[in-house]
């Protein structure tokens, strides 16, 4: 087809040719195949593209919905039990990585973070547990309330600074506050250091960054999650979704 | 011919209904969810499926015409059963599975219409795949023009000259995205 036919065919479409060349040119689509195929390929292609915005759409009110009818029985199994004395500072790596499974959804808004979120919550402590600052941030953490959680974190974090559990909680909760430059810091603590927890850092920071709505720096995140990582199916459906 | 009272299950897809798609969810996740774990699957599994198929039945019905003539509950079982099975087939597992069910679903009224969803899911599929394969540029072009952004307006945007140049590269683009599909809806046999 040539150029000059084509551009007509989108002015046509998109409604920006005069009345008059609009009728000459859809009495010229009624008679010329090409330019039939090729109409037929630019409205398949236009609404698949609008298409994408009401399937995101539908995938946020799946993940609102969808956890309620569709228990992992493998998750409830693997409720962590811990020391009462030192709630996160004994958690060891790999029930770090199990905590961090659990985290539920900590952006409350409707849009891409619900539906890249993992909303069930855990318990670690004992009731009888009164570790400072631990149950009470803990308990705001998972009821979502991020200020309070922020303020009880950062206490508990004097003195255990090397929690990384806890640090990237702080992180996450930092984020959902809208603190995003100490978020940004502690995330980026975490994703470029070498232990269980960097593809987690990694995987909140894209999130930050999204919620911040930097988006190219999100995707770079994203892209930096290797296909070993739990996080990676999401993150590659995320950047789809942000292309 | 008179439209099948689940008919609004569609509808509900299509204006995101949270209400009734909870309804789905409420009569049929269950189902689905016992299947799928009956034949090598996890309950992550069945949550994926059948979001895989309700997006489906989404997509078939945005594009036109999607009467029910069976309820809507056994044709997301059927769609959400080729998918699952078609997944294991990838794997290399239970091929038996497909036969099995094969059988036992001959005859049932909801073949046709789920064999039209599941083409139109993987139509849909190897879009967003070959989408994926063009340039950065190419799909800012295609996505802001498919917003109903003026072409005048996506030339400043994408710092081209003019609403022709714009054409020019969406031309470009969208003859890139034909090849690119076409190749891979032939893999598909479609």
């Amino acid at each position: 087809m040539e150029e000059k036919d084509y551009i007509e065919l989108n002015k046509y479409l998109a409604g920006e040719l005069s009345e008059l060349e609009h009728d000459a040119f859809a009495e010229r689509i009624k008679n010329e195949p090409d330019l039939q195929k090729e109409l037929v390929w630019q409205q398949e292609t236009d609404a698949f593209l609008k298409r994408k915005k009401g399937v995101n759409n539908l995938k946020v009110t799946f993940s609102k919905i969808e956890n309620d009818f569709f228990k992992e029985e493998k998750k409830e199994a693997k409720v962590v039990s811990i020391n009462r004395k030192n709630w996160l500072g004994f958690v060891g790596i790999a029930a770090a990585a199990a905590l961090l499974f659990f985290l539920f959804n900590p952006f409350a808004s409707p849009d891409l973070y619900q539906q890249y979120s993992n909303p069930t919550a855990i318990s670690l402590l004992d009731r009888s547990d009164v570790i400072n600052n631990a149950k009470e941030a803990e308990t705001a953490f998972n009821q979502g309330d991020y200020e309070k959680a922020y303020a009880f974190l950062s206490a508990y974090l004097v003195g255990n600074g090397d929690n990384l559990p806890a640090l990237l909680a702080k992180g996450i909760a930092a984020t959902e506050i809208g603190n995003y430059k100490e978020a940004e810091q502690i995330l980026k603590s975490i994703d470029e250091g070498k232990t269980m927890l960097t593809g987690e850092g990694t995987w909140y920071l894209a999130l930050m960054y999204l919620k911040k709505g930097e988006i190219e720096k999100a995707k770079i995140q994203l892209q930096k999650i290797p296909s070993a990582n739990n996080r990676y199916e999401k993150a590659k459906s995320l950047l789809q979704d942000l292309n | 011919m008179k439209p099948h009272e689940d008919q609004r299950y569609i509808q509900a897809l299509l204006n995101n209904d949270t209400r009734l798609i909870q309804e789905i969810y409420r009569n049929n996740a269950e189902q689905v969810s016992r299947w799928i774990r009956k034949n090598s699957g996890s309950a992550d599994d069945a949550k994926d499926i059948f979001q895989e198929a309700l997006i489906a039945m989404y997509t078939k019905a945005s594009q036109g015409d999607f009467q029910l003539t069976a309820p809507f509950g056994a044709l997301l079982l059927r769609i959400c059963k080729n998918k699952w099975i078609d997944r294991l087939r990838k794997k290399s597992r239970s091929p038996e599975v497909r036969m099995e069910d094969e059988a036992r679903h001959k005859g049932e009224n909801t073949h046709n219409l789920a064999e039209e969803t599941e083409t139109a899911s993987i139509k849909e599929q190897i879009l967003e795949q070959t989408f994926q394969q063009l340039s950065d540029l190419c799909r800012k072009v295609l996505k802001l023009l498919s917003e109903g952004i003026a072409s005048s307006e996506v030339a400043i945007r994408v710092e081209m000259s003019n609403a022709n140049s714009v054409y020019r590269r969406k031309k470009a683009c969208t003859d890139r995205w034909r090849d690119l599909y076409n190749l891979e809806a032939k893999k598909a046999d479609l």
